[in-house]
């Protein structure tokens, strides 16, 4: 739960377009709680403005506000049955009706079509008659968003919705707020650490960290065009590191630990950050290899160097492999891939890049000898995202 | 998979036992008194009217007690579990005193302010209220010292609940008193009731004060008293029998409506269990 007391957030600047499907991406602790919950009116800002529709919200309260919200831990009414709950923005006057084993107030607007047709909407239709008490997770957040769309909100908040429920669970509800976004012309603010979340769900995204913006874009931009290291390193770049770069012709040469050279088509120069995806990289087994023949974009620009895998992690699906240039680079395979390259520690590779996967951003970190990233060692728990466990 | 129960520990055996010589402490003496209280002479105490009337009046006193505490504590408790202010410690601490008070002093300091010469005493003379030997002053010395039952016990019930429900109601459109009828107070009602309970026979146990402010008319703790004063204990026990198993009752019943749970655990915001 956010508390408040001595956490601040901000100044934020930020813009969520009428209609679009808006993720804030950043990890525990950033604020995202907070930041909905400024929107949602139930929490005040310190200063600064929020404008609903172009009109100042100050003194709009929170339920006049016409925002939804749905938390990451679902808050059900206990006293309430599913229907109940959906009918609760319907109006106040309450009955009581047998549920499950006992009788159980309920709104008597629990009758209402608009309470049927909210529950059909998230795939809740069956669950009307149930008390909240034994749902499962992924049916309790269905309920939660019949019940905040049953208002028909402008805006949807969405704190960590999924962040509970297991992965086929949390796949069908990626579904159903696709369709509710398609369906209706609610604008919605969803909060997230999750990164394939963002990428599945967002039109823009925002990414927020220190109580501070760091990048606003498309999913696609933010992912592959990191702002700072910050932003690289939460959308599960495993090769950040700080480099020396400058112009060669139309490209970028940037020196990563003096010995390593990779091209960039990113146009900057001086100290940089440089960010390289893990699945851009193409490793493959030196006697294997023949030629830069390989390279993705098969420019003469692109990256073809040599060095020697020192960890393979076998995620399932897919696998990490560790290959050092001398500086390590992580390159994120298919299982089949690594198979059929027969890559183990020890053998001697070449790992290919195109320019364009080398991204080049502006170095604000801390110094650090040797140019790697403070976290360039061994292979850690969170290298499991961003493509997941089998 | 089966699994077998641990044989229990020295500690477990030597806890036990503690508590035993407590439970026996507390049952000892009260089954003496049921026990040896001949049915026949309880049987005539009750068919006494002074003592059914007695009876009558502390239960009538007690509850009237409890509602004016009810109005003015619930809603106290409720700003106690949900906000934070400069000297919430020092009310938290106020509501608590008499608990620590010796009731004879609190029926003393009530006294002082109730009585015929007391502020509040000349006051309310007007309006026809006396304090002193009247029903209204055996109302004052209960609520006095049984108050913090029902203030502690519905502020712990309301601090169990998420305050993000309230949040979520207001989104839904409720204003913050309907998101407070609709979501918080329905969901804490177990504990307020518990309280209210509590409340209700601690006054009717209450002697000290009462004694002291309005010792006519007589409530029955009271009239216990002043029996075992004048004829002895023989004639105090059948009163005292009935005192008790009315308080036995009420707490029967009390943990038999709350369910099986504790009292004061009744959390229906804390989990996303079903309440039974």
């Amino acid at each position: 739960m956010a508390q408040a007391g001595p956490f601040r957030i901000g100044p934020l600047d930020l813009e969520v377009r009428e209609g679009e499907y808006f993720v804030v991406l950043g990890p525990s602790g950033s604020g995202k709680t907070v930041l909905l919950e400024t929107i949602a009116g139930v929490r005040s800002p310190a200063g600064g403005r929020l404008l609903l529709d172009g009109r100042d919200a100050a003194e709009l309260s929170p339920e006049q506000r016409r925002v939804g919200f749905v938390y990451q831990d679902s808050l059900l009414f206990p006293n309430l049955d599913v229907a109940g709950n959906i009918a609760f923005g319907l109006g106040p006057v309450t009955t009581r009706a047998w549920v499950g084993a006992g009788l159980r107030r309920r709104p008597r607007a629990a009758g209402d079509p608009r309470v049927a047709a909210a529950a059909d909407l998230v795939g809740a239709g069956e669950l009307l008659q149930r008390a909240v008490g034994g749902l499962s997770g992924g049916e309790q957040q269905r309920v939660a968003l019949a019940r905040a769309m049953v208002t028909e909100p402008r805006l949807l908040l969405l704190d960590e919705p999924l962040a509970n429920l297991d992965q086929p669970t949390r796949e069908g509800l990626q579904s159903v707020l696709r369709q509710i976004h398609r369906r209706f012309p609610t604008t919605v603010v969803h909060v997230t650490h999750d990164l394939p979340e963002a990428t599945v769900l967002a039109d823009r995204c925002a990414v927020l960290g220190d109580g501070r913006l760091h990048q606003v874009g498309a999913p696609g931009d933010v992912f592959g065009r990191p702002a700072d290291e910050f932003v690289a390193r939460l959308t599960g770049g495993r090769n950040v590191f700080r480099g020396l770069a400058r112009r060669a012709g139309d490209h970028t040469i940037v020196e990563i630990d003096g010995p390593t050279r990779l091209v960039s088509t990113t146009a900057m120069t001086g100290r940089v950050g440089v960010s390289v995806r893990p699945e851009e990289l193409q490793v493959s087994a030196a006697e294997v290899s023949r030629g830069g023949d390989r390279c993705p974009t098969g420019r003469a620009a692109d990256n073809r160097l040599e060095g020697v895998v020192t960890e393979v992690l076998d995620l399932g699906a897919t696998a990490l492999v560790r290959v050092a240039l001398p500086v390590t680079l992580t390159a994120l395979m298919t299982r089949r891939q690594v198979a059929l390259q027969s890559l183990s520690p020890g053998l001697t590779v070449h790992v290919e890049l195109a320019a364009s996967a080398v991204h080049l951003f502006e170095w604000q970190g801390r110094e650090q000898p040797g140019g790697a990233a403070p976290d360039a060692g061994g292979i850690g728990a969170d290298d499991r995202s961003p493509f997941g466990g089998p | 998979m089966s699994t077998r129960r641990r044989r229990p520990t020295a500690i477990v055996v030597l806890f036990s036992f503690l508590g035993a010589v407590l439970l026996a402490f507390v049952l000892v003496p009260v089954m003496a008194l049921i026990l040896g209280t001949s049915p026949g002479s309880v049987a005539e105490a009750f068919d006494e009217g002074v003592v059914r009337w007695s009876l009558w009046l502390t239960l009538y006193a007690a509850l009237i007690a409890t509602a004016i505490a009810f109005v003015l504590g619930v809603p106290l408790a409720y700003l106690l579990a949900r906000r934070d202010f400069r000297g919430k410690a020092l009310i938290e601490g106020l509501i608590d005193v008499p608990i620590v008070f010796p009731h004879t002093a609190a029926g003393v300091a009530l006294l002082t302010v109730y009585g015929q010469d007391g502020i509040l005493g000349r006051l309310l003379a007007p309006l026809g209220l006396t304090f002193t030997d009247s029903v209204p002053g055996i109302v004052v010395a209960m609520m006095f010292v049984s108050l913090p039952f029902l203030v502690d016990t519905a502020r712990e019930a309301f601090a169990l609940v998420d305050p993000r429900y309230e949040q979520v109601a207001r989104t839904l459109g409720a204003s913050p008193g309907v998101a407070f009828l609709r979501t918080t107070l329905p969901m804490a009602r177990r504990g307020v009731l518990a309280g209210v309970v509590m409340m209700w026979a601690r006054g009717i146990s209450e002697f000290g004060a009462v004694v002291i402010l309005a010792y006519n008319p007589k409530i029955v703790p009271v009239l216990v008293y002043e029996r075992f004063e004048g004829f002895g204990l023989d004639a105090a026990k059948p009163v005292a029998v009935i005192i008790v198993l009315v308080a036995l009752v009420v707490f029967v019943a009390l943990r038999a409506f709350l369910g099986p749970r504790r009292v004061r655990s009744a959390r229906p915001g804390a989990g996303r269990r079903a309440e039974p």
